[in-house]
């Protein structure tokens, strides 16, 4: 079936249009000329905001409220008010300057992935409610990579997850203190375009090699290999029709969407993150999509209005021909809470480690004394 | 849909191969000089890449995995994380292996880690380790790139060091060419030429515009000169 097309929006010519976001009523599209813009949604006469945001292109943009946005770029992040965006409320870099290319943001905490720089690959984690541009936590020696993606446990708020080109998920448990200790898990899969917890303890990643594959979120009894087998579903490409490259997945609003630009075609296909399914049998199509060029991002304002941007530089509205499904997004925030034997355990193995920290250290004193030359 | 004509790749892998094998040191060029040079090593076979209509600034950087039909290098050093089981199936197969107590021995000493790191070109884990790996050994593996991959006991040990081994990388990065090692000189012209062509079809399957992005393809013995294939 096929959606219709509705409005379309164009940037001035040259510019691609990388990455949309719903700001109740109107919508962001970032450039990759460095700028944002921000649209009517109901309105395609009325010019635009313009934010010159950064020098180059945007690599990702992530919304804080509905007045508030992050963008980074080489020049690092910056957080915008789009009340009045004449200059950035916060700049955000590290210590080397490396460019950002991906951000998350959730409870007042933005967390931005480098690209490789030098040997590091970074991740940090700003509190925005504080007033310092420090962050709060830095994760340098976990990935060997450009980090493209980050995301926030939706519910379980100790949990951050970094995708990277290096081809490792890993999950960080943000409740140990230490970069040492805080790796929780990770997944050696390919080179990650997307991951994202579909449920509380299951995970979709999605690779630059089209593939896809669900795994469990461990529990904290290391031990112990519980966990059900991943579920790799393999090259996405030789499984659904018309398929060259996948643009995203969304769980909540329950979609997939690829295109294949040498057939100018975009397809959405329903995404049962419950069922980790993606039903084939009901495909919309978008006639014409963005012609020959890739659609960077896709959008559900609705049920059923779909927002499109691509590399042809034009946004495009559409009515689908079916209501998307949405799964409502788990808010409550928890703490994981280890069973009480695990929690005797950690504790015990915690003062296991304090002892043997205390050996190493006397070890240490002794080599020294002992050095013979 | 393959540009490429088989024939010529045939043709440019012959001189790539027949330049670096002993036969070519003993023949001499029409002006008397030697067609060839005897190495001490075995040349590895590089596919070289070139691209256009690319803007690494805008465009995405990935990087791909692809497993080849033929080993392209065989002296990758390996070294298994294993449990019991393994500990036995390795030791048959003389593969390094490591036990979980010896890797708590490194305390997750980021030196100690790192160390180890370098010593393997790749690991492998008993399936049932994995989970531990982080704990035991800190985010070490991982910023050297060598966390290992899962190993089950129905698996084939064996066959999955193959594997491995025949697993190449490539990524494209802020530059438009990139290189990726496919074979090496000791190889059967029919192997070289069955990792090329796996190699090319799966990387330019990624490109967004497929063969529009390509500009040029080369394959290069380490020591030898480059022969054009695209």
């Amino acid at each position: 079936m096929r959606a219709q097309l509705q409005n379309t929006w164009n940037l001035p010519s040259g510019e691609w249009a990388l990455s949309l976001l719903d700001m109740d009523g109107k919508f962001v599209v970032s450039s990759s000329s460095g700028k944002l813009y921000i649209f009517d949604v109901s309105n395609t006469q009325s010019e635009p905001v313009v934010i010159a945001a950064h020098d180059s292109s945007i690599n990702a943009i992530v919304k804080i409220d509905n007045l508030h946005i992050a963008s980074c770029s080489g020049d690092g992040i910056k957080v915008w008010d789009i009340s009045s965006p004449q200059l950035p409320l916060k700049t955000l870099t590290n210590a080397k300057n490396s460019p950002f290319l991906s951000l998350t943001y959730a409870n007042h905490r933005l967390a931005g992935g480098t690209e490789l720089a030098g040997q590091d690959a970074e991740v940090h984690i700003w509190d925005l409610k504080k007033d310092s541009i420090e962050p709060v936590r830095s994760f340098i020696d976990s990935h060997h990579d450009d980090v493209t993606y980050l995301e926030f446990h939706p519910s379980l708020s100790q949990y951050l997850m970094s995708g990277s080109t290096d081809g490792y998920v890993n999950i960080y448990d943000l409740s140990q203190e230490d970069e040492e200790d805080a790796l929780h898990q990770v997944i050696n899969f390919a080179s990650v375009h997307s991951c994202q917890f579909i449920q509380e303890r299951r995970i979709a990643v999605l690779s630059h090699m089209e593939t896809l594959g669900y795994f469990e979120l461990n529990n904290q009894d290391y031990e112990n290999a519980e966990e059900p087998q991943p579920k790799i579903i393999g090259d996405v490409r030789t499984i659904w029709s018309d398929c060259e490259y996948v643009i995203k997945a969304s769980p909540h609003c329950g979609y997939v969407a690829y295109g294949a630009n040498s057939q100018r075609k975009l397809t959405i296909l329903p995404f049962d993150c419950e069922a980790e399914l993606v039903d084939q049998t009901q495909p919309c199509w978008f006639p014409g999509a963005h012609d020959e060029e890739v659609v960077r991002d896709v959008l559900a304002l609705n049920t059923n209005t779909i927002l499109t941007c691509g590399e042809d530089g034009a946004i495009r509205s559409w009515v689908m021909p079916w209501e998307l499904k949405y799964k409502p997004v788990v808010t409550e925030t928890v703490k994981e809470v280890p069973a009480k034997k695990e929690s005797h355990k950690t504790e015990k193995s915690k003062e296991e480690k304090k002892k043997k920290k205390k050996k190493e250290k006397k070890h240490r004193k002794k080599d020294v004394k002992f050095k013979p030359y | 849909m393959s540009k490429l004509s088989a024939s010529s790749v045939r043709s440019s892998i012959k001189t790539v191969l027949f330049e670096s094998s002993l036969e070519a040191h003993k023949q001499k060029n029409e002006d008397g000089s030697l067609a060839g040079k005897k190495r001490n090593f075995i040349e590895t076979i590089e596919l070289q890449i070139g691209l256009k209509n690319y803007d690494p600034q805008r465009d995405k950087r990935f990087s791909g995995t692809v497993k080849l039909p033929h080993v392209p290098r065989p002296r990758m050093s390996l070294c298994i994380l294993a449990d019991a089981a393994h500990v036995d199936q390795a030791k048959q197969i003389e593969l390094e292996y490591m036990t979980v107590e010896d890797l708590k021995k490194l305390n997750k000493n980021k030196k100690l880690v790192k160390k180890l790191a370098k010593k393997y070109d790749a690991f492998l884990a008993s399936e049932a380790l994995i989970k531990q790996i982080p704990r035991l050994l800190g985010p070490g593996l991982s910023k050297a790139g060598k966390f290992p991959t899962p190993v089950s006991h129905s698996d084939d040990l064996q066959k999955k060091t193959i594997e491995v081994r025949s697993t190449i990388k490539f990524q494209l990065k802020k530059v438009l060419c990139l290189a990726v090692a496919v074979g090496h000189v000791s190889m059967s012209e029919d192997e070289v030429m069955q990792n090329v062509m796996l190699s090319i079809n799966f990387l330019v399957s990624l490109l967004k515009k497929q063969w529009q992005n390509v500009k040029s393809l080369h394959l290069k013995s380490t020591m030898g000169k480059p022969q054009r294939l695209f």
